[in-house]
């Protein structure tokens, strides 16, 4: 009944008969593509929670509010690995995914996310920058840290509801 | 009815999950036993219940990993802006990802208590699970600690590079251990 992912269909089908999609069939590449999913998503959410907690005020005299963005780095990284895996778990099987509500609701979250992390490179960034290291910022600067939060949150808990509503 | 009854059934109540009907006197092997108590029940038989679980036990590991990644790449040079005071206080962030995951595992683990305790895989995973928590405990007292207290030169000594690089070796196996538990069903250890 979705027509979104109808539409997609003729994708899903030519997803699955890439050297990816048959790659993806053999006994031991899910198992091993899981495992890197979950390290990246540690990475990505450990990086996360410390940048985040200190943007909305914990650890103000202990994390430096420049000196925590070092991290970012590790969480791109952490994504970047989350981004090449999980493209592998669609190629295999692009169709059920489309047509799965939590698949879908995580792809939202992701690109909220997303903008979110864009919000925060190109106007908070610059917001907090010539603060001093222990200072409180501002109210939108917490916001887009709680928002943060919230997603990454709401992401992982999507990925983990998708075999609730479908395969994956 | 005793307060364990009524509790036994308010929980199969609010899983929505009826209990298997035994013949009176029936003994049961406490694995058996767990798998049909209200707990075990829910976990396997309520239709979101197991999945929840296992959503919380992703953030759970997400803390404690995440949280000891990022203490352990610290410790090798990145972010140096964390000063040693907040070292401790994110162990302590650990922790508590830690007790998520106890709790949901624990959870789980009572619903499909004879296939998981007979798991090769899973009891590998506990086994790291357990050099993980000690090892924390070991960076938290011997470097982070002591760090916080004053003692800086810890922070950059080669047993903190050591520690940082053991402990996000431990935490990738859990890891693997942990998802591969779905995938090799061998049993014994």
């Amino acid at each position: 009944m979705n027509s979104l992912a109808d539409q997609l269909e003729p994708m899903a089908t030519w997803m699955a008969d890439t050297w990816l999609g048959h790659f993806m069939l053999g006994s031991w590449a899910w198992p091993w593509f899981e495992v890197f999913h979950f390290i990246g998503m540690s990475l990505l959410c450990g990086s996360i929670l410390a940048m985040d907690l200190r943007l909305l005020g914990f650890f103000r005299k202990e994390i430096s509010l420049h000196a925590v963005h070092a991290l970012t780095l590790w969480g791109l990284l952490g994504f970047l690995i989350n981004l090449t895996t999980g493209i592998g778990f669609i190629f295999k099987g692009a169709s059920s995914y489309f047509h799965n509500v939590s698949f879908r609701f995580k792809m939202y979250c992701i690109i909220l996310a997303g903008l979110n992390f864009l919000i925060f490179w190109f106007f908070v960034r610059k917001q907090i920058e010539p603060l001093a290291d222990d200072a409180d910022v501002g109210v939108f600067a917490k916001f887009v840290g709680f928002s943060s939060l919230l997603l990454w949150f709401l992401v992982i808990w999507g990925g983990r509801m998708i075999p609730v509503f479908g395969d994956g | 009815m005793s307060i364990f009854d009524w509790l036994s059934q308010a929980t199969f109540n609010a899983c929505g999950v009826e209990p298997t009907p035994l013949e009176p006197g029936t003994v049961l092997s406490t694995f058996d036993w767990m798998e049909q108590s209200a707990v075990g029940a829910c976990v396997t038989q309520s239709p979101a219940g197991f999945y929840i679980l296992l959503a919380i036990h992703s953030v759970g590991l997400a803390m404690i990993v995440g949280v000891m990644m990022v203490v352990s790449l610290r410790l090798l040079g990145v972010a140096r802006g964390i000063s040693a005071k907040a070292l401790p206080k994110l162990v302590s962030l650990g922790w508590w990802g830690f007790w998520i995951n106890a709790v949901s595992g624990i959870s789980l683990f009572i619903g499909e208590a004879n296939k998981m305790f007979g798991n090769t895989t899973f009891r590998w995973k506990l086994f790291l699970i357990f050099v993980g928590m000690t090892s924390a405990y070991i960076l938290n007292k011997t470097i982070l600690k002591p760090a916080a207290a004053g003692d800086l030169s810890k922070l950059d000594s080669d047993s903190a590079k050591n520690q940082a690089y053991f402990s996000i070796f431990i935490w990738l196996a859990v890891i693997t251990t942990g998802r591969m538990i779905a995938y090799l069903t061998e049993s014994g250890f």
